[in-house]
């Protein structure tokens, strides 16, 4: 920290009046060059004491989403149970690294995750924490530091504090990030988010200003983000490219872009040769292919136009500024990522510079403050914008501008919170829906205490996830993991999953079981509401009856919310 | 004379703001209450959220529901009115059965013989890969046993070139063979189910000026219910020609029986586009038609008094908006599907109503237990039940407009629209449109600046 006035820029702006430098941050009057002020690199902490509101601003907007989650989802949203297996497996080998996760599917599914986060929560199961518990308020976590770095990106390139606290605002309340982040899979996906914004913020300064500890920072945020999740690795990659293509294509820009690239390579190195070593390079070459893949952007943005928002604020740059690089990072996050959450995070640092852009061109902020100005001069105060500054000044000097992009972002910060909270209420809530609750809980629990550690299980419903997890049983059908055999056995083992979640026969489970291998021991069959990949379902037991009129089956146990039902003749084996 | 610019500007403002604030408000209410039906959405909630308390009143057997969708350019669609269903309600009021396996649910009916198994009329919008690269439809029958979810393929047949869903009523004639309305090609065929063999034909086009009723051919007579009757001691086909406003009688020779037809093409006062007319004999004091009397927003009944049809009994309330199913039942109550209201209703012999089913846009229902449609009920006559007319309407100006609609007109737009848009958002999305443009077109009058369109081509006389 270097004082109050400390923005995070380097020493050449040191020579700038402290006082006229604050008011360009703050209200992003300084950036008359079309590209971002220099704010420096990261040679010392990037942010001081004056970020402090804008960036609570949207902190604040984080704290208020994460409330609400957590006080609306007792249980976690969305799947994690096999990344906790995962880390039950580090955990149970002494954290070596594990080549195969057993109770997903009969085979288990090879283990090729990039393995950082999975060491992390291994580490905290070795402390004794819940599982549930971990996660649940783990990804939170992740998701409230990643708005820092996309907070001091956009301050940086729009040479505007305010700006930073648009774009923290943005990526707070960003119901497609929310739930992605927030919900379970954030153990890893939020923290992903972290490491690579902040690759990205340390890249823009590495290729901007050519500042060695930005590189380094880079080099390691990177590595992080290789170990962590490809997709948001790549997100990464394509980022630093379009850097040095579109704002530099120097050599030095190169070097430094490629020293970050080979560096956080070879930090990885270690874990892509023993994974490599394992299960050969076809492992990585066939999950490529399951989740959309590069380009998969266009599916999505077909399917829901909404993504193409992201692009206003970037088209307004480019036609006002003739600022090529938002437009075409957005256009690549928009087009190259199935994703939707990569365009919006772009999208909100677009639209933060956008804003203070439009701000300054409509010279509302200039007029606000002569008209502070003059109400100061003659002592009425006769404004009520002048009044009430006046009453909230006291000794300090506020920016009538400041105080009103501040207000702004307050109410959008409650709004978004408001919207989300709406949202995570609704009976089929879309955004954080829970696999998970007390009665699949005691279920898994019965399981793992009353059938043989070698039962096989068909669990209808998003519960499957967690299953293995929770029940240490396995789960002959789910999808989970199953990318790292190949798009082949992927899609086979989906189609399944969604097809037996669906059944409301006998002889639809049989059928369905049957397409991807035996029948299984057992089937879990929740009642009621249920989700099957996040879309809420319901049963009226029509399939419990079909059971119950079985002459192969029989109830083995039974509670409020699931009802599991065994296979006859199979006490022997099961 | 010019117009004074301020006062307009903000006039137009205001509208538009108020118009906007409107539908936005109404919005966001239907979103916050999940109230997308009309009526209370208890049923539509626990359809969603797999709630197993009872949702509806007790009744002493199960009660059947077949629902439509509104949904027009994709298959299906999250809203309540957009979710094609066959949905059963247990004696206990509990749902008992929740099946959307496919695009559309139509006509449903008991299976002789069972106490829950039902056969139902469904479509399914195919992939256009499905049908050389063509839009088509499979209609079908299936049979489902309720208590434990079997379902059976009964007979099913492709539509090309159309997406849109066209047998709504089957009527089974015995253990093989099927009467099937068939809306595509304008005509009823009786089918083998089995081997799939057509073993008799009635082509609308025999007997009707292609003229007549809707335009031809696509969507020329909307057939959409059948029923294998016995008059004057002879076997016959009952067909209702929705757009034609008429039920016709045919014998078994392919002629019409005129002197049993009911309606007349555009003779509104009779019978307007009915569906589910439902035949009454005489052992049961009949003859009569139940029918469900569409866009004349009304059940109606017609007896037979020296040769003629003569209404003999008139149901409607201030809620009920295109009934499309109307049931005698043994006790002599009338089950009634409203579908733009929203609901099955149970009439007792006095009119009142006195069961109630909250489901988005229903097509047609049945009592288990109670036979096919009106087969266990009597005729209005014969048990003297009295006429229901609605409370007087909505007397507000708004009510007063929107009764100026065409019923037709009102309908059409009311199967479109989601069902948070009431009367009141209709017009404002009307006043929104108007004032904009209204807006624009003043701003741009009122502007220094013209803009001109100008082809980079000029075509020019040697």
């Amino acid at each position: 920290m270097t004082g109050g006035d400390s923005t995070g820029r380097g020493p050449a702006a040191g020579a700038d009046d402290a006082a006229t430098r604050t008011r360009e941050l703050e209200t992003g009057t300084r950036d008359r060059t079309g590209v971002g002020v220099d704010c420096g690199a990261v040679d010392r902490l990037p942010f001081g004491r004056r970020d402090a509101p804008w960036l609570g601003i949207g902190v604040a907007a984080g704290a208020l989403v994460v409330a609400v989650y957590l006080a609306t989802n007792p249980y976690p949203a969305y799947g994690g149970g096999l990344y906790l297996d995962i880390a039950a497996e580090i955990l149970a080998r002494g954290y070596a690294l594990p080549a195969r996760i057993p109770g997903y599917t009969a085979d288990g599914i090879p283990f090729a995750y990039p393995p950082l986060q999975f060491y992390l929560l291994a580490v905290l199961l070795d402390v004794g924490a819940d599982p549930i518990a971990v996660a649940r308020i783990l990804p939170p976590i992740g998701m409230l530091a990643g708005v820092v770095p996309v907070y001091l990106l956009a301050r940086d390139y729009a040479g505007s504090r305010p700006a930073g606290g648009i774009a923290s605002v943005a990526v707070a309340v960003n119901p497609q990030l929310v739930e992605w982040h927030v919900s379970a899979g954030g153990m890893v996906r939020a923290f992903a988010f972290l490491y690579a914004m902040t690759a990205i913020y340390a890249g823009y300064h590495a290729v901007d200003d050519g500042s060695r500890r930005s590189v380094v920072v880079g080099v390691v945020a990177f590595a992080a983000t290789l170990l962590t999740h490809p997709t948001y690795a790549l997100f990464v990659v394509v980022t630093y490219l379009l850097l040095w293509t579109v704002r530099d294509r120097s050599a030095p820009g190169f070097a430094r872009g490629a020293v970050v690239g080979v560096g956080g390579v070879a930090i990885a190195l270690p874990w892509l040769a023993a994974t490599v070593t394992t299960h050969g390079v076809e492992v990585f070459v066939g999950a490529a292919g399951t989740h959309g893949g590069l380009g998969g952007g266009l599916a999505s943005v077909a399917a829901s136009p909404l993504t193409l928002a992201a692009l206003v604020p970037a088209g307004y740059l480019l036609v006002a500024r003739r600022d090529w690089f938002v437009a075409v990072w957005t256009a690549a996050a928009t087009f190259l990522f199935s994703q939707p959450r990569f365009a919006y995070a772009v999208g909100s640092v677009a639209l933060a510079a956008a804003a203070v852009d439009a701000a300054r061109r409509s010279g509302v902020p200039a007029r606000l403050r002569e008209r502070d100005r003059r109400s100061d001069g003659d002592g009425e105060g006769s404004r009520t914008w002048g009044r009430l500054l006046a009453r909230v000044r006291g000794s300090r000097a506020v920016d009538p501008a400041a105080a009103l992009a501040a207000l702004c972002l307050v109410a959008v910060a409650a709004g978004g919170g408001a919207y989300l909270a709406h949202e995570m209420t609704l009976p089929t809530d879309p955004s954080t829906p829970e696999f998970l609750d007390g009665e699949a809980v005691d279920a898994m629990a019965w399981a793992a205490a009353g059938t043989p550690g070698d039962a096989t299980f068909v669990v209808l419903g998003d519960a499957a996830e967690w299953f293995p997890a929770l029940s240490g049983r396995t789960i002959l059908i789910g999808p989970w993991g199953v990318e790292w055999e190949g798009a082949e056995q992927y899609d086979a083992q989906l189609a399944a999953f969604e097809d037996v979640s669906s059944c409301s026969s006998v002889d639809c489970v049989e059928s369905t079981a049957a397409t991807v291998g035996d029948l299984p021991d057992y089937v879990y069959v929740p009642k009621g509401g249920y989700t099957v990949r996040g879309t809420v379902r319901a049963s009226f037991g029509t399939l419990e009856r079909s059971f119950e009129h079985a002459p192969d089956w029989e109830r083995a146990y039974e509670n409020d919310g699931v009802v599991v039902y065994q296979r006859s003749g199979d006490e022997g084996t099961a | 004379m010019a117009l004074p610019k301020e006062p307009v500007r903000a006039a137009l403002a205001l509208v538009v703001v108020c118009s906007a604030l409107t539908l936005v408000v109404g919005y966001a209410d239907a979103q916050r209450t999940s109230d997308r039906i009309t009526g209370d959405p208890g049923v539509e909630d626990a359809l969603r959220t797999g709630d197993r308390s009872p949702v509806v009143a007790s009744r002493n057997a199960t009660t059947v529901v077949a629902t439509d969708s509104n949904a027009v350019v994709s298959d299906d669609g999250a809203a309540p009115r957009a979710q094609a269903e066959l949905v059963a309600f247990g004696p206990d009021g509990r749902i008992y059965y929740h099946g959307n396996e496919h695009t559309r649910y139509w006509d449903v009916d008991p299976v002789d013989g069972t106490e829950a198994t039902v056969e139902f009329v469904y479509a399914d919008h195919l992939d256009p890969a499905d049908c050389d690269g063509a839009v088509c439809t499979e209609s079908g029958v299936e049979r489902v046993n309720l208590t434990t979810g079997k379902r059976t393929a009964v007979f099913s047949r492709i539509t090309p070139g159309e997406h849109s869903t066209r047998w709504h009523d089957v009527d089974r004639i015995d253990d093989r063979r099927l009467l099937v309305a068939d809306i595509a090609r304008d005509r009823v065929f009786v089918v083998d189910a089995p081997t799939g063999r057509v073993v008799w034909e009635w082509d609308a086009q025999s007997t009707f000026d292609v003229a007549s009723g809707g335009p031809y051919p696509d969507d020329w007579t909307h057939l959409n219910d059948v029923e294998y009757v016995e008059v004057d001691g002879r076997e016959a086909v009952m067909v209702s020609l929705r757009n034609q406003d008429q039920v016709v009688f045919v014998g078994l020779d392919g002629r019409l029986l005129e002197e049993w037809t009911l309606g007349a093409d555009d003779d509104h006062d009779v019978l307007y586009e009915q569906h589910n007319p439902d035949f009454v004999p005489a052992e049961r004091g009949g003859p009569a038609l139940l029918v469900a009397d569409s866009e004349n927003r009304r059940v109606v009944e017609y007896g037979r008094d020296d040769g003629e049809w003569v209404r003999t009994w008139t149901w409607t309330d201030a809620r009920l908006q295109w009934p499309r199913d109307a049931d005698r039942l043994p006790n002599g109550h009338t089950l009634v599907t409203d579908s733009n209201g929203d609901r099955v209703i149970e009439l007792d012999r006095e009119g009142d109503v006195v069961w109630t089913a909250p489901i988005g846009f229903p097509y047609e229902a049945e009592r288990l237990g109670t036979g096919d449609e009106s087969a266990g009920g009597e005729s209005a006559r014969a048990l003297g039940l009295p006429d229901r007319h609605a409370a007087p309407g909505d007397d507000s100006a708004l009510g007063r407009v929107l009764s100026a609609i065409p019923p037709a007109v009102r309908n059409g737009v009311w199967y479109l629209l989601p069902r948070w848009v009431g009367g009141g958002e209709v017009l404002a999305l009307l006043a929104l449109l108007v004032g904009g443009l209204a807006w624009a077109v003043l701003e741009y009058r009122w502007a220094e600046r013209t803009v001109e369109l100008r082809s980079p081509l000029r075509v020019m006389r040697r």
